[in-house]
């Protein structure tokens, strides 16, 4: 029998896998190419000049990293949150290139720097979607096909022996 | 200057729903209370860092 759960953790995978794919793409684009990586972060003119380097290389590592575990579903909730905390961090850079007129293109898939043509509107709006799909895999608690299911089977509660006022607050509904 | 206050102002209020949110996990029994404030405290970190850092960017 379908249930309300059911269908809010078949959602939930959906987010994930879209998600994880768009993570893991982005990380493996710029894996290969730290020097253009490192190009893509100095253009944005917000790190210190030195961290540059390690940045270009540690981000897509974890880009890499959140990407494997969002589509594995292995520790969803806390991946979720460093992926919207990492989606915040690039809204924050894009608009901020984009409040002080600065011409550069994001560098999201690899390339970046100077740009005669940048696309700071669609950037934000994207990254704003996919923050809201990982906003999603944070609030919905338990998502379906996922690792955390069969390994932390007795830790997570069952949807149904949440609290009443638990239930009327879950994804903001009702209440 | 309206993007500083902007940004301060967005990130005021997700610090504030990220209480909420710690509250509603731990009234659930979700995770340990400890572990979500911690938690808490290292996403606030990154947050309060992100916007200082940003808005000195933005206003030098």
């Amino acid at each position: 029998m379908r249930t309300r759960a059911d269908l809010l953790g078949w959602i939930g995978l959906a987010g994930r896998l879209y998600l994880g794919f768009v993570f893991l793409s982005a990380g493996l684009a710029k894996l290969p190419e730290p020097a253009i990586t490192e190009q893509a972060v100095r253009g944005y003119q917000l790190l210190p000049w030195q961290l540059a380097p390690a940045y270009a290389i540690a981000m897509p590592i974890a880009e890499v990293v959140l990407g494997v575990l969002l589509i594995l579903g292995l520790f969803t909730r806390t991946a979720a949150v460093a992926t919207a905390l990492g989606l915040c961090s690039f809204i924050v850079g894009i608009t901020s290139a984009w409040a002080r007129g600065l011409n550069i293109d994001c560098g999201c898939f690899g390339g970046g720097g100077a740009s005669a043509d940048p696309a700071y509107l669609a950037d934000t709006l994207r990254d704003l979607g996919w923050l809201a799909i990982a906003v999603y895999l944070i609030v919905v608690r338990r998502t379906k096909l996922a690792l955390d299911n069969l390994l932390f089977r007795r830790a997570a509660a069952p949807v149904d022996s949440y609290s009443e006022s638990s239930k009327n607050t879950e994804l903001g509904s009702s209440t | 200057m309206w993007y500083v206050v902007g940004l301060v102002m967005v990130s005021v209020a997700v610090l504030v729903l990220g209480v909420w949110f710690v509250r509603r996990e731990i009234r659930d029994e979700i995770s340990p209370a400890a572990l979500l404030w911690t938690g808490y405290a290292v996403v606030a970190a990154f947050v309060v860092f992100g916007v200082l850092r940003t808005s000195w960017v933005v206003l030098s």
